[in-house]
């Protein structure tokens, strides 16, 4: 029972608690809450998994505004009130968790299916940096140069229509 | 194209003048008034002259090349397709005796009843277009006899049976004028269902509807049927023979399909002469007769023909033995008449039925002719009388009711048809009363008329042909001639000698010459044919090479003992002939019984039988109940169940079932989108699991 | 001039698998958070939850295809590729709840009580 083995364990179950206590909680904010928790724990399984790079992305934008925004407009919209209108669609509530449990148990299988080994060659254990990701994304040998140009067109179309799907009046 | 290079090629002129006199008439006949009717006349002599000019040629020609096509246009053309052979028809006129003959007999006829027309009716507002319908039916009539195919001939047949509707239904305010035009066209089409069958199945034997070899190159039936119906089943032919002759009954007016013919009286008098005596009636014998061959073939068919005609001849002499209409005595006559020729084709001698019917044209048409010039003056006197104007210009007051009739029912006193108004015109209309008489003495088969020869050879052939039952043929249609000569007198007896029974009938005066002339001529014909002019042996002879096959002989003749049997049938029928004249002379309006016997009429009662033949054996009523009454109910009840009930509501539930459907289906569209992410969840699973299954990387589930 | 890279190796104490399944169970908890709440900010949470779990799967492909050849490290130029496109996941998910949010500021700006069934007017 290796130390990365533990630290792993430790951290999936931190990750599905949280998970759960997000859907099954009825308070939005206790929801956003966990999953900031979430996030944050996804961010130390990035590093376990030598990317270094994305997890400070993740905790960055993600946990960082992502969330921020949405606890925003929690607040603006006044949605902190424990949901106690009636549902409507009761069968769901059950057919959900039904449908989920489909899902793993589809995925799951598919997973255990399929070996995934190495070929019984090691693998490098040297993290991703900021160093790697710029070679990555900037070098004209690569092919990452024109979705990094296109994506920042779309978060100038995702900026204006934001702006323009929130006015009060256009 | 027509082949120009033909000799005959003017045979062509022989449809076209009446054709070209009802395109005129049509067109303009309201501007040309009276010269319409010298403009149809014209044409349907010019006809005539061209039809002797044949006629010459005819003759002239050696015996054994007696059939000439004239090809006039191509027509259908079918090129073969799998096992049904190719087809082929064209516009050829065939020139031959029978066809000659046809073409003298309704050009010549239908001339002097052109003639006759323009005078009697004058004083109609529909002059012009009643000239345009006779030519038209002059026209379709020639085409019918000169087509050199069935099909062709299948024109001219449907053509005069329009042209009837048009003539018979040409006083049209009247609504008995318009259901009796109705009756004939429909009854006709109950017959040409047999005609039109007959024709297919020709076709499907012989491959083609020729009658002679023409322009297609192709045998014609009448040549090929003893070589093609030899390998046939005889039930084919039966039922192929007899198919054709189911039209012949409509048209030519045989039982079952002869209930027209009465009714058709409503049209003009000349309409009468014309069609339903002289020419439209002997469509069906002229067809039987041109495609000989084929009934000669089937033994069951003649038998069938003869039966028909005979038993015809007798039931509608016995119901003109009661008819008080004077043009409805003629129209049975007619039936009766034709019930003769076709029981000669029937006995396989069609020259004698030819003949019949060349001798029937004409003292029929004197007999209608006659009768319309007396109907004429008993109307002008009728007029006179009561000085009231023109009701309807001539439109023919009398028609027989239509319900049952009472036999005590006086007459009508308004009826210039009902020979009860009539009487004592002997001195007063002696032309007509002369013509009439002579073509009387014709009818009933006194020598030296021409009926005597015709009716007398039919009756002759009967006898002798090879059945066990020819002396029940001859004794049927004996029997026949006795009564046709009874109520013959006795029409003449109650128009012209009897004592004058209506004011009318004593200030009655002749009619003017175009209605004599005609009269005359026709008397003319009906006294010499037989003896000085187109005896027998002689006519026989000509059209021969047309009806006669080689090696077909029917009938057995005893040379020698025939003119035995004709003198003694003739002696007979002088003896009843008298005895007619004897009981209607004295009394008037021939009431043989009182008038309170004649109230309580009923069945068994005395004079009952008189009762019956008054009402036609209440045929048309049978015919109503059965198949018109019976036939509306049927209608109705289809109607009603299926139409209704299955029909519309297949349509309807269609139409529901579509609603139902979208209404299930809007379940789907519930407007949540919990929903929609549910069912794209499920979808997902689906598409997972395809996928997976498909991927083939071991995964097993 | 590349720094130093550390060239150990080694042959990772977690296997694969362990974080596909992570994965998998992650995203499932998004896909019935998605399905059973009402409110719609929770649901548009769970779908990041859902973005979140993908993340893991890409990273997890690209560490785990890192070999090492004799030539030196890093020989496999593609084992970057999965954090790249993690990358852009993440410009994405931003932008997409950037928009989203709008529309539900805009949707629910005037209503009394928010439930995202009251949006039905695509009721057939």
């Amino acid at each position: 029972m290796s130390g990365q083995l533990i630290l792993f364990g430790l951290l999936a179950a931190i990750a599905v608690v949280c998970g759960l206590c997000m859907i099954l909680n009825d308070n939005p904010v206790r929801s956003a809450l966990y999953l900031v928790t979430l996030l944050f724990t996804v961010a130390m399984l990035y590093v376990t998994l030598n990317a270094a790079f994305i997890a400070a992305v993740q905790v960055i934008v993600y946990a960082g505004a992502i969330m921020v925004l949405f606890i925003f407009v929690i607040m603006l919209l006044n949605l902190g009130t424990p949901e106690e209108i009636v549902d409507h669609l009761k069968p769901q509530k059950l057919l959900g968790p039904i449908a989920g449990l489909l899902l793993i148990g589809l995925l799951a299988s598919v997973v255990a299916a399929v070996p995934t080994g190495q070929g019984g060659q090691p693998l490098s254990n040297g993290t991703i940096g900021p160093f790697e990701i710029g070679l990555a994304l900037y070098s004209p040998k690569n092919y990452w140069l024109f979705p990094f140009e296109i994506v920042s067109i779309l978060l100038l179309v995702a900026a204006i229509g934001a702006v323009m799907l929130a006015k009060k009046r256009i | 194209m027509p082949n120009l290079s033909d000799p005959y090629i003017i045979a062509w002129l022989i449809p076209l003048f009446p054709l070209i006199g009802f395109l005129i008439n049509g067109l303009s006949g309201g501007k040309l008034k009276k010269n319409a009717g010298w403009l149809a006349t014209a044409a349907v002599f010019a006809s005539f002259a061209v039809a002797v000019y044949l006629f010459t040629q005819v003759q002239s020609w050696p015996a054994e090349a007696k059939q000439h096509t004239v090809f006039l246009a191509p027509w259908l053309s079918v090129p073969a397709i799998n096992s049904i052979p190719a087809f082929q028809v064209n516009f050829e006129m065939l020139i031959d005796p029978l066809s000659v003959l046809m073409m003298l007999i309704i050009t010549g006829v239908g001339g002097l009843i052109h003639l006759y027309s323009i005078s009697y009716m004058a004083a109609d507002k529909g002059f012009a277009r009643f000239f345009t319908y006779l030519n038209l039916f002059v026209f379709f009539m020639l085409m019918l006899v000169t087509g050199n195919n069935l099909l062709m001939l299948f024109i001219g047949w449907e053509g005069v049976g329009l042209c009837s509707y048009l003539l018979i239904g040409f006083f049209y305010e009247k609504k008995s004028a318009g259901d009796a035009a109705k009756k004939a066209f429909i009854v006709n089409r109950i017959g040409d269902v047999g005609v039109l069958i007959g024709m297919f199945m020709i076709f499907q034997y012989f491959g083609t509807l020729d009658f002679v070899q023409g322009q297609s190159g192709v045998l014609g039936i009448v040549a090929a049927a003893p070589t093609v119906l030899r390998a046939v089943v005889p039930a084919v032919i039966t039922v192929m023979t007899l198919m054709l002759f189911l039209g012949a009954t409509g048209k030519s007016a045989q039982i079952p399909l002869y209930n027209w013919l009465p009714d058709a009286m409503e049209g003009p008098t000349p309409v009468s002469a014309l069609i339903h005596a002289a020419t439209m009636v002997t469509a069906g014998v002229y067809m039987v007769s041109r495609t000989h061959t084929l009934f000669e073939l089937s033994d069951t068919t003649m038998v069938v023909i003869a039966v028909v005609g005979i038993s015809t001849a007798l039931f509608a002499a016995t119901i003109g033995l009661m008819q008080n209409d004077i043009k409805r005595v003629l129209a049975y006559s007619t039936v009766s008449q034709l019930g003769y020729m076709f029981a000669a084709c029937g006995a396989g001698v069609f020259a004698a039925g030819m003949y019949h019917v060349m001798t029937h044209a004409f003292f029929k048409a004197c007999l209608f002719l006659g009768s319309g010039s007396v109907i004429h003056a008993i109307e002008h006197a009728m007029h006179a009388q009561h000085g009231h104007g023109d009701d309807a210009a001539h439109a023919e007051h009398g028609d027989a009711p239509h319900d049952a009739v009472l036999a005590n029912a006086g007459p009508d006193p308004n009826d210039p048809q009902d020979m009860r108004n009539m009487g004592g015109l002997l001195g007063r209309t002696k032309i007509t009363a002369a013509t009439m008489i002579i073509a009387t003495l014709a009818i009933s088969g006194i020598v030296p008329f021409a009926g005597f020869f015709s009716k007398d050879e039919i009756l002759w052939r009967m006898l002798n042909v090879h059945n066990q039952y020819n002396w029940l043929f001859w004794a049927v249609g004996a029997a026949t001639a006795l009564i046709t000569a009874f109520y013959m007198t006795r029409l003449v007896m109650k128009t012209f000698i009897v004592k004058a029974q209506t004011e009318a009938a004593k200030h009655a005066h002749e009619s003017g010459l175009l209605m004599t002339i005609p009269l005359v001529i026709l008397a003319a014909l009906a006294s010499l044919t037989g003896w000085a002019i187109l005896p027998f042996e002689g006519f026989e002879k000509f059209l021969a090479p047309s009806v006669v096959t080689e090696g077909y002989t029917p009938t057995i003749l005893r040379i020698g003992q025939e003119h035995t049997f004709g003198y003694v049938l003739m002696l007979v029928i002088a003896c009843v002939m008298l005895g007619c004249f004897g009981i209607y002379r004295t009394k008037s309006n021939g009431q043989l019984m009182s008038p309170q016997a004649r109230a309580d009429r009923h069945f068994l009662s005395p004079g009952w039988l008189n009762w019956v033949l008054l009402n036609k054996y209440f045929v048309d009523e049978a015919y109503n109940f059965w198949f018109v009454k019976l036939g509306k109910k049927f209608s109705y009840w289809l109607w009603k169940t299926f139409d209704v009930d299955v029909v519309d509501g297949i349509v309807n539930g269609v139409g529901a079932l579509t609603s139902w459907t979208g209404s299930k289906l809007r379940l789907a569209q519930s407007g949540y989108v919990r929903n929609y992410a549910f069912s794209m969840v499920i979808g997902i699973i689906l598409v997972l699991f395809l996928v997976f299954q498909q991927s083939g990387h071991g995964w097993q589930r | 001039m590349p720094p130093a890279v550390p060239l150990n190796a080694s042959i990772p104490a977690v296997p694969l698998n362990y974080y596909l399944i992570l994965s998998a169970i992650l995203f499932t908890i998004g896909v019935v958070g998605v399905l059973i709440k009402r409110n719609p900010i929770t649901i548009f949470m769970c779908i990041e939850l859902m973005l979140n779990a993908v993340n893991i799967t890409l990273v997890a492909f690209s560490r785990y295809q890192s070999t090492l050849t004799p030539a030196g490290a890093y020989a496999n130029p593609r084992f970057i590729d999965g954090q790249m496109m993690v990358l852009f996941v993440f410009a994405v998910a931003a932008a997409e709840v950037a928009v989203g949010l709008g529309i539900l500021v805009s949707i629910f700006r005037n209503k009394v009580s928010i439930n995202v069934d009251e949006i039905d007017l695509m009721k057939g």
